[in-house]
């Protein structure tokens, strides 16, 4: 048995065509024992426009050991993000067929059995994607049409779609699935019919009205609906309003405070464990295709007498990881590729990163030492991470971080604390970074960062009785029952802050060793996301 | 200059033996030679499989990529039509994967000499377009 792999780039690879690659790889994979894999990359630029043609895949012969499989890969640029960020100038690999006037054709036809198609994006002007094979499966694809139709068409053939966000024009179901095809943890929206003869699980429908479940196949539960129809499940959350990221920029990710979809899907990680990003699923599972955008407490540490927080024209969703170290370092412009933990650490003389913008969100690390820390220019904004500032007189550590910055490359000259800043959160400070570049004398620009002191000194997990010892951040999880944490001993200037980070209906319960807390004998953390901040004074503990 | 890429050699569908298939299914999945694959603008930097043995790349002046993309479209047995519906009563199947082939079997001896031996042919739309035959009527391009 072999792993046979061709690429289809646009220069320097074995197909500059998906179509071509299928043509020129079309064998028996059974009997050479080979399992292809077709990396798209998105240099492959003529499958943007795939002209009045459909590409089909066949010609093969395999069975569930030998397949062929059509990816993308994670974390180079290559595979969509989860949703359209500039429709038909996206600089991911995706299959174009807008000159397509027939509304019969379809940009990928899949007749082949065996085939597991990953990670590509469709930009169609009727339909995607034609499964008509057994055992064909269609895993975190991104599908969208510009006018009406089916966007999937089953009719025949057994397909499984996972994880994909479907976007129909209407006039036809968004998936119509033959009664063999199965969607789990889809999204699918449109203006007329979601979803027709399929079974449907965790799946989100939006906008298809009482056609949003057609005719479902037995099996179909967990599903919610912003419509009064239901997919015949006992668990389908039907007329639910859900709080996407950016539902109008086609970002149909749940958010943190979705009350719709959030934590009511069935757990299905014997068929998979990630969402269509990439991100690891939690329990409880989360309806769509999108696990919710949950901030998740990290570090991070800037050291050094000047530090600067910067800019680069890069994205970062959930999870990467980046180390910089030097005398003098510069990170170029680019993106940051994903990883299981999201740490970036910078350490050097000097650090710079260049300019542009940054966008973090979810799980982040970040450390930055050194005796001089500039970043550059550009605008940046991260969220929901934990921050610590370690300088010659500045240490604070945060729950949430904002930077921004227009500054251009250098001239660092002040690192200013003011928490007088008016759009400053409550319970938060702003630091603010000044510059005063040598190529433009007396023009301050900044850059700041709101941050909420805190005298965290390290962040414990807690999912039963607990002590807290000082300094202590307890991130609660009480999916499994209510349980109460304890302060440690009453001295001055304790600090013990416990936050509850589980979607559920228990309880974390404070109690003091003696004294009381704001006059209370116990003080009750119910509400997901809910953080008490207790300061000792001596005696009793007060919530700041 | 529009640049076409032609499979030079037969694809064959076979069992999981490796024994032959009805033949009806292997015309149905099967790119054999003188189908045209896909089309590309002049200058298309093509991949290193793209060309022989696998491949013939034929390149034509003037023509515009485009004119040539309906000789890409495969051959139904219905037409693909509006109302089509998802319950089978007008949907087509595809009987071969590419309506139009080059003959190659036919093309001049220096054209053939060209693409046998250099994997390439510049020509003429003019001079090609009577050996690219419709498979279903037997008429060739215009």
């Amino acid at each position: 048995m072999a792993n046979v792999t061709v690429t289809v780039n646009g220069s320097g690879g074995n197909y500059t065509s998906l179509a071509a690659a299928i043509a020129g790889t079309a064998a028996n994979l059974v009997t050479t024992t080979d399992q292809l894999s077709i990396v798209c990359y998105a240099s492959a630029t003529a499958d943007r426009n795939i002209g009045t043609t459909q590409i089909t895949v066949s010609g093969y012969t395999t069975n569930a050991t030998y397949y062929v499989h059509i990816y993308t890969p994670t974390g180079t640029g290559d595979r969509h993000p989860g949703w359209w960020q500039n429709p038909g100038s996206e600089t991911f690999y995706y299959i174009g067929s807008l000159d397509n006037t027939g509304t019969s054709i379809y940009s990928l036809i899949v007749p082949q059995d065996y085939t597991l198609v990953e990670g590509v994006a469709f930009f169609s002007a009727y339909r995607a994607i034609n499964p008509t094979g057994t055992s064909v499966t269609i895993n975190s694809c991104l599908m969208t049409q510009v006018n009406s139709n089916y966007l999937v068409l089953a009719a025949s053939g057994s397909p499984t779609l996972n994880n994909c966000v479907l976007i129909g024009g209407g006039s036809g179901a968004t998936v119509y699935g033959g009664g063999t095809t199965i969607c789990n943890n889809c999204t699918a929206v449109t203006t007329s019919a979601a979803f027709e003869s399929l079974k449907a699980v965790n799946c989100i429908t939006l906008g298809g009205g009482t056609s949003n479940y057609n005719n479902m196949t037995a099996g179909s539960d967990y599903n919610a609906s912003d419509s009064s129809t239901t997919s015949g499940g006992t668990h389908d959350r039907a007329s639910q309003t859900f709080t996407f990221v950016n539902s109008s920029a086609g970002n149909y990710q749940l958010t943190a405070t979705d009350a719709g979809a959030r934590g009511f899907g069935s757990n299905l990680s014997s068929t998979f464990t990630t969402d269509i990003a990439g991100n690891t699923r939690t329990v409880p599972w989360d309806i769509g295709a999108w696990k919710a955008f949950t901030p998740i407490p990290a570090s991070v540490t800037l050291t050094g007498a000047l530090i600067s927080l910067t800019a680069e024209p890069t994205t970062e969703s959930g999870k990467g990881t980046k180390t910089i170290t030097g005398s003098l370092v510069t990170s170029a412009p680019g993106s940051v590729a994903g990883g299981v933990s999201n740490s970036k650490t910078l350490i050097g003389v000097s650090t710079t990163t260049s300019a542009g913008v940054v966008t973090e969100t979810g799980q982040a690390n970040y450390t930055l030492s050194g005796a001089s820390e500039a970043i550059g220019a550009g605008a940046a904004i991260e969220s929901a991470i934990t921050l610590s500032v370690t300088g010659a007189s500045v240490t604070a550590t945060v729950g949430s971080v904002y930077f921004q910055s227009n500054s251009a490359p250098g001239g660092l000259q002040t690192l200013n604390l003011n928490n007088s800043r008016p759009s400053a959160p409550p319970g938060y400070v702003n630091i603010m970074w000044q510059a005063d570049p040598p190529e433009a004398p007396n023009v301050v620009r900044n850059v700041s960062a709101y941050v909420e002191i805190a005298g965290v000194t390290s962040i414990v997990a807690a999912s039963s009785n607990y002590t807290a010892a000082d300094g202590n951040l307890v991130l609660c999880t009480t999916t499994a029952g209510s349980f109460q944490v304890n302060l440690p001993t009453s001295i001055m200037d304790y600090t013990v802050s416990v936050k509850k980070v589980s979607v559920d209906s228990n309880t974390v319960t404070i109690v003091p060793s003696s004294g009381q807390i704001d006059g209370s004998s116990t003080l009750i953390v119910s509400a997901f996301g809910s953080c008490a901040y207790l300061v000792c004074d001596g005696q009793n503990w007060w919530i700041v | 200059m529009a640049e076409i890429l032609i499979k030079a050699v037969d694809s064959v569908v076979t069992d999981e033996h490796g024994d032959p298939v009805d033949p009806a299914i292997d015309t149905a999945h099967s790119f054999k030679q003188g189908h045209p694959v896909v089309v590309m603008p002049d200058g298309h930097e093509w991949g290193s499989d793209e060309g022989l043995p696998k491949f013939y790349i034929l390149k034509i002046p003037g023509m515009d990529p485009t004119d040539f993309h309906p000789y890409l479209a495969a051959h139904t047995d219905t037409p693909v039509t509006a109302s089509t519906k998802p319950d089978g009563s007008a949907r087509s199947s595809t009987l071969c994967p590419r309506l139009w082939r080059l003959d190659i079997s036919n093309i001049p001896a220096d054209v053939k000499r060209s693409l046998t031996t250099t994997g390439t042919h510049s020509t003429t739309w003019e001079s090609i377009k009577t050996h690219i035959k419709n498979r279903k009527d037997g008429s060739t391009a215009s």
